[in-house]
């Protein structure tokens, strides 16, 4: 499989900095920020991210509101919500915005990679079809 | 009235427990993620090298930190709960102003709002109701919190009046998000002025201006 770039939005610095090395470590191109405005900023900037891993609460915009933003801007790219939000309609409502999924924290890495797989092989999908 | 004021409190402990739990988790999901980097290393880094034990030494202190905050907030919590063991008991109001200011700083901090405290020190006790006590106080806060535009201030001032009373400042600073806001709170007062009677709390209002509103909550000392 190609190199998968990841970015990862969380105001988490810490966390975001571990899964990033953790996800490098197993081949993926993974890139960090700490707010929706520099997530926005990174998307208007190419190479864009094939997979972006999106904390629902941030201190600037709303997960919802950065979610809806990439979408406007590209559309395939796959957006995974990250929440520690305890409620299943999290995961509806992330997904009738345009996510490809939700995985609530702590995070199941196994998980979390499957779901980036299958975000990148949707997107693919769309290149080919487009 | 009655009604509506059980389900105004149950409705803050709903909150106070989803704040806590979600601020829980993100704690949780570092040492989850640490650990995971950790196990990473070992697995299919280096395991001699001196880079290695100081990457170790690093990740343990953020574990070790973690640990602690998210120790702190379970204590908080932990005493939260308590307070409503029973109805009444003497207690000092700065260590309950502490214990909910604890619960409501990240909502704060992600609307970028900044809470500023100033509690006089040596305060004597109070008897009353602690649990009704931190309702009052985390209701205004919460909704000031909720209705303060982006920058907005909440200040939060404890003080005796010869030593004969306690008073509580809730000030809110700045823009309101729209305004409708404020005729929404005067609602939620009326609520807060039925349960403030009952305990012997004084409850007074400074007229609002467009960007300000102080509460000011008066307790007899014991």
């Amino acid at each position: 499989m190609a190199e998968i770039k990841v970015l990862i939005v969380d105001d988490e610095v810490e966390f975001a900095a571990a899964l990033a090395e953790r996800l490098e470590l197993r081949g993926y191109l993974p890139g960090t920020v700490s707010c929706g405005k520099d997530a926005l900023a990174v998307i208007e900037e190419a190479p864009f991210p094939d997979v972006v891993l999106l904390d629902l609460k941030m201190p600037d915009m709303s997960g919802f509101d950065v979610l809806v933003a990439v979408k406007e801007k590209d559309p395939s790219i796959e957006v995974i919500m990250l929440t520690g939000h305890g409620v299943a309609s999290v995961g509806a409502d992330s997904k009738a915005k345009g996510a490809f999924d939700f995985i609530m924290k702590p995070v199941d890495f196994k998980e979390l990679e499957e779901k980036i797989k299958q975000a990148y092989q949707k997107r693919c999908l769309g290149f080919s079809t487009a | 009235m009655e009604n509506s004021v059980r389900e105004s409190q149950l409705v803050f402990i709903g909150k106070v427990l989803a704040s806590y739990t979600h601020e829980l988790k993100n704690h949780l999901a570092i040492i989850n993620e640490s650990n995971g980097l950790m196990g990473d290393l070992l697995e299919m880094g280096e395991t001699e090298s001196e880079q290695l034990r100081l990457r170790f030494k690093k990740i343990n202190v953020t574990i070790a930190q973690r640990i602690s905050e998210a120790n702190d907030m379970a204590r908080h919590l932990n005493s939260f709960a308590h307070r409503m063991d029973t109805a009444l008991s003497s207690f000092n109001v700065n260590d309950l102003l502490i214990e909910e200011l604890a619960l409501i700083d990240r909502g704060a901090r992600l609307k970028n709002i900044r809470i500023e405290k100033d509690f006089q020190a040596d305060m004597p006790a109070v008897f009353n109701n602690p649990s009704l006590f931190q309702f009052v106080v985390c209701s205004f806060v919460y909704e000031f919190v909720g209705k303060l535009a982006d920058g907005g201030v909440i200040a939060i001032l404890s003080q005796t009046q010869n030593n004969q009373m306690i008073q509580v400042h809730i000030e809110a600073k700045g823009q309101w998000s729209n305004t409708q806001e404020l005729a929404e709170l005067e609602q939620m007062e009326k609520v807060l002025q039925f349960i403030t009677e009952k305990m012997d709390i004084g409850i007074d209002r400074r007229p609002p201006t467009t960007d300000r509103l102080k509460i000011i909550l008066t307790l007899p000392v014991v």
